[in-house]
């Protein structure tokens, strides 16, 4: 039997790290959404509350890159009306392509890149459990503290989730734990208390497996807000929760502040679209697959499915089938999900909402790659 | 905590009765520190008091001659007199008076003025002797005396006058006078050249002569700002500064620009309607007028409520005085040089004072001696070659437009490793110009046709600028560049004006971004412009080419796609409409049915070199940075057309507030920075001291009132003169007067050629110097009595060090001046292996100048023939020596470019004559102790006098041929 326990981790709307790859993908967003269709790339670090915001174009950027940086930690609670001083940006702006290009169709790749997708039945979105659960729990904190029910907590928080399984399938929550600022003391038991009463219980109620008598909860609150003041951050530090929450493999890049051109990025959300297909087909009940793209070649040199012996089909016939009902070459991902125009086609604003809360899994964005026809395809 | 007591220390006073008081018990108190200002303010004793919590002192202005202990007095009462209660109804208005919360009524009452007819001429005239004239005081003005005494202020002088009165009390009264004569020559060359200096600076800058209308006994009157007093009734006039600060009594479409105070370039409308909040910033008080803003346009009444120094932009120009200009690099490397000079003649006066004793010569004699080699050892030409140098490249620079305020400035400017540069203003001529108009539905087709024949006329009626000869007056840049546009299209825009009359105007309101005129005679009786989104929602019709025809949303779409493209150059984009008939039944406001015509864009263009500029100072080795209060998307594209960040990537600091910024955090980025965005102009004093964090010489360029704090801690403040605010200029260490950036690249070179003529003319001085000291010792060393006399080594110095070292320092700059990195601060003034070439060179004059003095001892014994033989080979020798010392390095010594600068040339032909004089005239021969030559004994002297320039020589060819060799090129520049 296959017996483990496994945790994930998420964090809130004002951590650091997620400050810094929220402005990155808001970079990409203004210059898709203004029109640009050339190499964009946007990194940012942030620390002792000066954002320090790298953008890499042969085009002059379209907006005001300032601006929008301090809109981004304007809305996670930093500097915005009446939330203190307006951050410093310091601005890297530099010309030349950014090394991309080979995303659009037609175009050859020279990024030699292995990206992971997966997708299984253990919660609606078909995202491993832990990782789903300690995104919904951030994402309650950060509404329960924009709609004033916590009204100590800062915008800065991580929730870590311990699960165990038994033969690939979560049985139980072991533990939950809170790290969190706080705008004005409160004791750790407070804080608890509050934290279960408004943010886990709710979280839990309809969640399989739910809390039992073993459950440990941990809310760990610090003496001061944290936040960018306090402690760095920096662009893909967290490409783990982006993900599967090192459920699976996955490959190091960070997802965030690269144009759909950009492989490393693309395929991530490629091998998701395939992955869930296969599960959604019931042609498995979880799958993992693999593309490998090496440089010359704009189709991918190997696709590899493995289903940890669930799927009703071989692997190998799985990974066959894929290829023939999906082109996975770069450009031609980018084109099929409108990977270029969904920013305009959203308003402005796509890629910086996957920059918080996970960019798989996201059936609330309806993500091309997550809400796909694949399924119907592959059956 | 334990309540200090009541500490008071005058640290500081001028001639002028300004004090700098410190008061410990002040510090961190601001309550305190309030109440005491207001309590001195209420003082008849002081014109002007300042209480600063943060430093703990406080800075009064008295009457000139004040005694300090009357100041003391004053201020010890005011730490503990309570608050006051009342306010007095005859002193002087309180500075910190809020005057735009006072209701109407009460401002003409406490000022007793009369909002219709004025002040009366007797009031005015009296409360002129109260309050003093509207002006500021000059920043300190050095006083004559105190320029003067400053002359003395160099070790070398103090040496020099401390040989004087040794010899005079030795008895060599002709000695001391000798000596005296020359550090007087000294003190009144330095003297002469710096006080003119600064009467150049002065004529400048002078303002108060500008002319007011104001109401008195009910009939207007024209004076001299100066004359203005508070509760005068001020009428101002478009295209005038506001002479004080004014409560506005009533104001018909009143505009002021306050950019040079707040740094917001559109004109703020005045009204007296308007509420005012309590902590409205100056910017935001509507009511008032301030001084040194400009009228834009309208018309009005306004109380004058403070004049001179209790203005607002006057208490902006204290806030200046509390920044503080380090250092100019070359003053504190002539201090540390002055003292190793002291130090090494000393140490050779105890050497020499150690061989005389120990051979058992007289006290009297050895101490005499030693005095001589004393002299000889302090170089009289080093002050005055410095002060000199640099007074002369101040006046070099004056003939090109740049007018120097202090004369250490010159050679900061040729330090200067970092340069600020204000967008707008420097940069930019602040000036807004149309750049193109777009009619129809495309960029490039429209152009000519009846659309934009009508366009051009819209734009000419609908405007509230005033058509003249040299352009559009009053009114905002943009409504300048509007009619400029259209004049230069060819509509003679005052007949237009003239056949169609204006009949009403509506103004532009936030809410409804367009300003609307109607007119009478032929043509078209609505003109419309405005912010195009707003404008197209009201047309219906649009003129595309010579036909009208209905607009279709299509067409709207295309027309806001055209705005989005020239908003992105970027631009300020305007649209225009017309309408043929004047609506009759709806509301005017309500207007629509207009036909479109088109947009015009308008840019603050770049000056004509201003990227040759920037590159010019990245190969001069300065780095370059943009100030500016545009957002980042701008800025960033005028740093590339600027080419800003070279071939780097382009850095830029976008902050709203930036002085809120942990002063550690903006000093490590602030060096990386080539774009500071965003940045209102009290944060530029935040970044230049970041800049200067790591010891960079920082100049910075502006205009403004505001950037008054930051011109004065640059190290090089550099105001525009042509444009820029008076305050500016005031406190600015440079003035460029004619706004163009090349002759602000001139200056940097001149400065930089400055500083290599003081290097070049001290190392000429120190090496000649030392070979004196060498011939003085050998000498003293090898017998009795061979010594030279103090009065021969005196005039040896006079002809051999003034004039060449002024010689050399007039130069020219150098070709590459412009081509080398600039020095690092810090830097010796006189580089560790440029000490090996002046060793090396002191040494050979010396053994030249030697040769015949064994000569003569051997053929006449000590005495004056030996010491006649010495002094021609030595004076002539360092003479000759000149002409090699005008490179630096020996390898760009070009021979046949010896005699290429005339003033060394005609300063070597005087000095020769000079050092040859006393062997022609008696009684300088009786003086300096030495006797004539026969033919022999000066063709020896004139050979060893010819030997060490000929040594240079020698030694170039070789380093030279070593070169070849080696195989490594040259340069012989």
């Amino acid at each position: 039997m296959r017996d483990f326990v496994i945790t994930s981790e998420s964090l809130t709307l004002g951590h650091p790290d997620k400050l810094c790859d929220q402005i990155s993908d808001a970079v990409i967003d203004a210059y898709l959404a203004e029109g640009v269709r050339e190499s964009v790339i946007a990194e940012c670090a942030i620390a002792s509350g000066v954002a320090f915001l790298s953008v890499r174009s042969p085009v002059e950027a379209p907006v005001d890159l300032g601006g929008l940086a301090r809109r981004v930690l304007g809305n996670a609670g930093y500097g915005g009306e009446g939330q203190g001083k307006a951050p410093t940006v310091m601005l890297e702006m530099s010309r030349g392509t950014a090394g991309g290009g080979e995303g659009r169709a037609g175009v050859e790749t020279w990024r030699m890149v292995t990206a992971f997708g997966y997708a299984c039945d253990q919660t609606a979105n078909a995202m491993p459990y832990p990782v789903a659960l300690s995104h919904d729990i951030a994402r309650r904190l950060d509404a329960a503290r924009i709609g004033g029910r916590l009204s100590w907590l800062s915008p800065d928080a991580q929730v870590q989730v311990a699960a165990r399984f038994e033969d690939r399938r979560p049985v139980s929550l072991r533990a939950v734990a809170v790290t969190c600022g706080t705008l004005h003391p409160v004791t750790a038991e407070a804080a608890q208390s509050e934290i279960e009463e408004v943010v886990l219980e709710p979280a839990l109620e309809r969640c399989t497996p739910g809390m039992d008598a073993e459950t440990r909860v941990v809310v760990m609150p610090s003496d001061d807000p944290a936040g960018p003041e306090r402690h760095s951050g920096l662009t893909g530090r967290k490409s783990a929760d982006d993900a599967y929450g090192s459920f699976v493999r996955r490959g190091g890049p960070a997802l965030s502040g690269k144009d759909p051109s950009r492989a490393d990025r693309v395929c991530v959300y490629a091998a998701r679209e395939a992955a869930r297909a296969i599960v959604s087909a019931d042609l498995a009940r979880e799958a993992e697959v693999q593309l490998s793209y090496i440089g010359g070649d704009e189709a991918p040199a190997s696709i590899e499915v493995d289903t940890y012996g669930s799927g009703r089909i071989s692997d190998q016939k799985l990974a066959a089938r894929l290829s023939e009902v999906t082109d996975f070459r770069i450009g031609a991902i980018a084109e099929r999900m409108r990977l270029w125009d969904l920013p305009g086609d959203r308003g402005g604003s796509f890629y910086r909402r996957l920059a918080t809360y996970g960019h798989l899994g996201r059936d609330d964005l309806q993500t091309p790659w997550d809400i796909s026809d694949l399924a119907h395809r592959l059956a | 905590m334990t309540q200090p007591g009541f500490e008071i220390e005058v640290a500081h006073r001028t001639g002028g009765g300004r004090f700098r008081v410190r008061c410990p018990c002040l510090r961190a108190r601001p309550d305190a520190a309030a109440r005491v200002e207001s309590v001195l303010q209420r003082d008849p004793l002081f014109r002007a008091a300042t209480v600063r919590a943060a430093s703990g002192s406080v800075v009064l202005q008295a009457g000139p001659d004040t005694p300090e202990e009357q100041v003391v007095a004053a201020l010890r009462s005011a730490l503990t007199a309570p608050a006051p209660q009342h306010r007095d109804q005859d002193t002087t208005p309180d500075t910190g008076r809020k005057w735009h919360l006072c209701p109407l009524e009460e401002v003409v009452s406490s000022l007793d003025a009369d909002t219709e007819a004025g002040l009366s001429a007797e009031a005015a005239k009296s409360r002129l002797a109260r309050h003093g004239p509207n002006a500021l005081p000059k920043a300190e003005q050095t006083s004559s005396l105190a320029l003067f005494a400053d002359q003395f202020k160099s070790l070398p002088v103090g040496m020099l006058l401390v040989s004087a009165t040794i010899s005079a009390a030795t008895g060599g009264v002709s000695d001391a006078v000798a000596t005296v004569s020359v550090v007087m020559l000294n003190a009144v060359f330095g003297f002469v050249t710096e006080g003119q200096a600064e009467a150049s600076i002065h004529s400048l800058m002078d303002s108060s002569r500008e002319s007011v209308t104001v109401i008195r006994d009910g009939q207007p009157v024209t004076l001299r700002s100066a004359d203005l007093v508070p509760g005068d009734l001020y009428v101002p006039r478009p295209g005038t500064r506001v002479p004080a600060d004014a409560r506005l009594v009533r104001g018909r479409r009143l505009k002021v620009d306050e950019s040079m105070l707040t740094g917001e370039t559109d004109p703020v409308t005045k009204d007296t309607g308007a509420e005012v909040a309590e902590d409205a910033p100056i910017g935001a008080r509507t009511n008032m007028l301030h001084a040194g803003t400009l009228v834009a346009q309208g018309e009005g009444r306004a109380i004058v409520v403070a004049t001179g120094v209790h203005t607002a932009s006057a208490r902006i120009a204290q806030l200046s005085e509390t920044a503080t200009r380090p250092k100019a690099p070359v003053e504190a490397e002539l201090d540390r040089l002055g003292g190793r000079l002291v130090k090494a003649s000393l140490l050779a006066c105890g050497m020499f004072f150690g061989i005389g004793w120990m051979r058992g010569a007289g006290l009297a004699a050895v101490f005499k001696d030693a005095l001589a080699l004393a002299v000889a050892a302090v170089p009289e030409g080093l002050p005055v070659v410095a002060t000199t140098t640099m007074a002369l490249g101040l006046r070099r620079m004056e003939r090109k437009g740049i007018l120097v305020r202090r004369i250490d400035t010159v050679e900061s400017m040729g330090a200067l490793q970092l340069i600020c540069l204000d967008k707008t203003g420097t940069l930019t001529r602040n000036r807004l110009e149309v750049v193109e108009t777009v009619t129809g539905l495309s960029r490039d087709g429209g152009a000519g046709g009846a659309a934009e024949a009508q366009m051009l006329r819209v734009a000419a009626l609908n405007n509230e600028a005033t058509p003249s000869h040299d352009g559009a007056q009053g009114s905002s840049a943009t409504e300048r560049a509007l009619m400029n546009h259209a004049a230069q299209a060819g509509i003679d825009v005052a007949a237009l004006r003239g056949e169609r009359p204006q009949t009403r105007m509506i103004e532009r309101t936030s809410e409804r971004p367009l300003m609307i005129t109607f007119h009478g005679g032929p043509g078209p009786a609505v003109a419309v412009k405005g912010a195009p989104e707003a404008l197209l929602q009201r047309c219906t019709h649009l003129l595309d080419g010579d036909e009208t025809r209905a607009l279709t949303e299509a067409d709207r779409d295309r027309i806001l796609a055209l705005n989005d493209e020239l908003a992105g150059r970027p631009a300020r984009v305007l649209g225009f409409a017309s309408r043929s008939s004047a609506p009759d039944d709806e509301a005017p406001e309500d207007l629509s049915g207009l036909t479109w015509l088109g947009l015009m864009a308008m840019v603050d263009p770049l000056r004509p070199g201003a990227r040759q500029f920037i590159e010019s100072m990245h190969v001069a080795g300065i780095g370059t940075v943009m100030i500016t209060g545009d957002q980042s998307a701008t800025a960033g594209a005028i740093a590339r057309e600027l080419n800003l960040s070279g071939d780097k990537p382009l850095r830029i600091i976008d902050a709203p507030e930036l002085s809120s910024l942990d002063p550690e955090v903006l000093g490590g980025v602030a060096r990386q920075a080539h774009v500071f965005s965003r940045v209102s102009a009290q944060d530029k004093l935040s970044i230049v001291r970041a800049l200067q964090k790591d010891g960079s010489v920082v100049g910075m360029t502006g205009d403004g009132v505001n950037d008054g704090p930051a011109l004065k801690a640059a190290d090089v403040g550099i105001a525009m003169g042509a444009s820029g605010s008076a305050l500016a200029r005031d406190v600015a260490n440079v003035v460029i007067r004619d706004d163009e950036l090349e002759t602000l690249s001139d200056a940097v070179a001149q400065g930089r050629a400055v500083y290599r003529n003081i290097r070049r003319a001290l190392e000429f001085l120190i090496s000649t110097n030392m070979s004196e000291i060498i011939v003085g010792i050998a000498e003293a060393a090898h017998g009795p009595g061979e010594l030279e006399t103090p009065m021969e080594l005196l005039w040896i110095n006079l002809v051999s060090d003034v004039l060449p070292g002024l010689g050399l320092a007039l130069a020219d700059p150098d070709e590459d001046v412009m081509r080398q990195p600039p020095r690092a601060r810090g830097d010796p003034v006189i580089p560790p292996e440029d000490f090996r070439r002046m060793s090396l060179d002191s040494g050979t004059i010396a053994a030249a100048a030697l040769v015949p003095h064994f000569v003569g001892l051997a053929r006449f014994g000590p005495g004056p023939q030996t010491r006649g033989m010495t002094f021609l080979s030595l004076s002539l020798g360092q003479l000759f020596y000149t002409l090699t010392c005008q490179r630096t390095d020996v390898r760009k010594l070009r021979p046949d470019r010896l005699l290429e600068n005339r003033m060394l040339d005609a300063a070597l032909l005087t000095s020769v004559g000079t050092a040859v004089l006393p062997f022609f005239v008696p009684p300088l021969r009786r003086l300096l102790g030495i006797a004539p030559l026969n033919a022999g004994a000066a063709a020896i002297s004139l050979a060893g006098a010819a030997a060490p320039a000929v040594g240079v020589l020698a030694r170039r060819g070789v380093s030279l041929q070593l070169e070849t060799v080696e195989g490594q090129p040259c340069e012989t520049s």
